[in-house]
């Protein structure tokens, strides 16, 4: 590693953490923009008198600044405040669901990378070939269904047709089946796409020709010269599968009853649950930027070109 | 005449279905024989006429004996001018951005960029569902949410295609001639980058659909009992079993909706040329 390299990183990172502050505004004041969060809470009203001891006991009597001082300290801490509706803290709502998610989330991910770039592979490899022209075609049609059809109709066809898989909750490994193909359908096939058209656009560079001309075989030039080089679009698409996957699950986990942050974040909404919908967004958005610092680093290191570029 | 001979037959018979959509979206009232949230219970979940349901209702009714074709026109136009509405706003938002940015540089372009890179590293929903919860789940607010969901990829493209602009001869002479920014934006930069934004609008138009109808599809879109597509699709999820029609029908029309835009932006890209390295339309 360059000392270019480590500034260079230093500066991404610095970058991350505005963001992140940035959503930490966006959360403080977006709360407290409709009034006093209490208020919200209750819509109905409250007696008289009790409101200002809600008041005194959240700290909303101080100013602004005071109260993000007080909300910044506590989530240093790892306070993200209590749920209204649960009466607990959502740290333990958070690591308990999001827990549920990781378990889904980790299958999808390894397998829409793995059949994406496998698959396009393929495709790129014969693309003249009849039935890689009718999965084009499928593939296309198939992006443009959104998630939550693909996963009401696997439910028809599966659990209410031939009645082999569960339709809701959690809990066998054949639970897993349904959710993990609706999230990884889009992202298999976002990913396959890239790498087919970066496999297309190395294939016809000249040190592929000068690497056939020496006798080297397909199969080495493909994984040796070709795929190296049309890995770094393919690196930055993995980056939107992490936030597909984090999208995808308000709505998969919503469909299937999976008890993970998705549903829980839907749920939250639903009630006007402030704090769990504050906590769960800070840290949805936390894994997104932390993950897509690791793989610019990932990056750097399969094309050294971009650290120059970078440091440029 | 030869722009419509070129047109490949899929393209064409893209452009028919959704112009008869839009027909149907637009003269949604006069159209629906029924209410959209008539109900009439004594006709709860009969199927539609193809699968030995009546002709009263051709494509059969919802748990509270809803129409459920009266009830799709009316949640097409919703959903469709929520999603024409929220791209007008999105793209605007997007348009002055990137063509400011590009044109005057500086501070402001650095700002705009770090907007753009923003909304890119945060999934876009998070904010969707922050706002939803601080302001609440009215049409407009929802549009406004809507829209602004794609307006990084318009800012991104019009201030990149600016800065080129902006350095031709003809700007150089507007400038000369003591013309204003605004002029030199308005009759010299955006005439040039017509055409990307027309695909651009078409190749986002499927996405803002879909993220309406997902939305309205986990029960944080327009308050019910209004009709949309994805809030249709909602409903049926329940009686799936039972009555498969209830969601199968207003899914077959997002589908083919989404399916349409997006082949005919494709075209419109190809046929006006335009190489935009945006990634996945979605």
């Amino acid at each position: 590693m360059g000392n270019r390299m480590i500034k260079y990183l230093l500066r991404r990172l610095a970058v991350g953490f505005i963001t992140l502050l940035g959503i930490v505004v966006l959360v403080f004041f977006s709360s407290r923009l409709t009034g006093s969060p209490i208020e919200a809470m209750y819509p109905d009203g409250l007696e008289p008198g009790q409101l200002e001891l809600f008041n005194a006991k959240y700290g909303f009597d101080k100013s602004y600044a005071d109260q993000f001082v007080i909300y910044l300290k506590n989530l240093l801490h790892g306070d993200f405040g209590e749920s209204i509706r649960e009466r607990r803290d959502v740290r333990a709502i958070l690591t308990a669901r999001s827990l549920e998610t990781l378990r889904l989330g980790v299958w999808a991910f390894a397998l829409s990378v793995t059949c994406g770039i496998s698959l396009g592979v393929c495709i790129a490899l014969n693309r003249e070939s009849f039935a890689v022209s009718i999965a084009n075609n499928v593939m296309a049609l198939l992006f443009s269904i959104p998630n939550f059809i693909i996963a009401i109709f696997l439910m028809l066809l599966f659990s209410f047709k031939l009645k082999i898989l569960p339709s809701q909750g959690g809990g066998s490994a054949l639970h897993y089946i349904m959710p993990v193909a609706c999230f990884s359908l889009g992202p298999t096939i976002s990913i396959a796409w890239y790498v087919k058209n970066g496999i297309l656009e190395t294939i016809s560079q000249n040190y592929i020709r000068t690497a056939v001309a020496k006798g080297l075989g397909k199969a080495r030039t493909i994984i040796g010269y070709a795929f190296r080089n049309a890995l770094i679009p393919v690196i930055t698409q993995v980056g939107m599968v992490i936030v597909d996957i984090v999208t995808g699950s308000l709505v998969i986990e919503t469909v299937f009853s999976w008890p993970g942050v998705g549903y829980t974040l839907v749920n939250a909404v639903l009630d006007r649950d402030f704090p769990v919908v504050q906590g769960i967004i800070l840290f949805l958005a936390g894994i997104v930027i932390a993950l897509n610092f690791l793989l610019e680093i990932l990056c750097m290191m399969v094309d050294p070109r971009i650290n120059r570029e970078a440091a440029a | 005449m030869s722009l419509i001979a070129r047109m490949p037959s899929a393209v064409k018979i893209c452009f028919v279905i959704l112009a008869l959509i839009l027909f149907c979206a637009v003269f949604a009232a006069p159209l629906a024989p029924y209410g959209p949230d008539d109900t009439q219970l004594r006709e709860r979940n009969t199927p539609p006429t193809m699968f030995k349901g009546s002709w009263a209702h051709i494509f059969g009714t919802d748990a509270l004996g809803r129409d459920i074709f009266s009830r799709l026109l009316h949640g097409t136009k919703i959903s469709l001018s929520m999603a024409a509405v929220g791209l007008t706003v999105g793209g605007t938002y997007g348009v002055v951005l990137g063509l400011t940015a590009g044109y005057f540089g500086g501070v402001w372009d650095k700002t705009v960029l770090a907007l753009v890179n923003f909304q890119q590293s945060v999934p876009y929903i998070l904010i969707v569902l922050l706002f939803v919860v601080v302001f609440g789940r009215s049409i407009p607010v929802l549009m406004v949410l809507v829209g602004m969901a794609r307006w990084e990829t318009y800012a991104k493209l019009l201030r990149n295609i600016a800065l080129s602009v902006r350095e031709k001869q003809h700007v150089a002479a507007a400038v000369t001639y003591n013309a204003s920014a605004f002029r030199i934006i308005l009759r010299h930069i955006l005439p040039e980058v017509r055409s990307q934004l027309v695909v651009l609008l078409m190749l986002n138009f499927p996405a803002v659909l879909l993220l309406e109808s997902s939305l309205s599809f986990i029960g944080i879109g327009v308050q019910p009992p209004t009709a949309t597509l994805g809030r249709m699709v909602g409903e049926g999820r329940t009686a799936l079993m039972t009555c498969p029609w209830v969601a199968v029908v207003p899914t077959i029309v997002i589908v083919t909706l989404s399916y349409c835009i997006q082949r005919i932006g494709e075209w419109a890209r190809d046929e006006l040329d335009v190489r935009m390295d945006m990634g996945g339309a979605r």
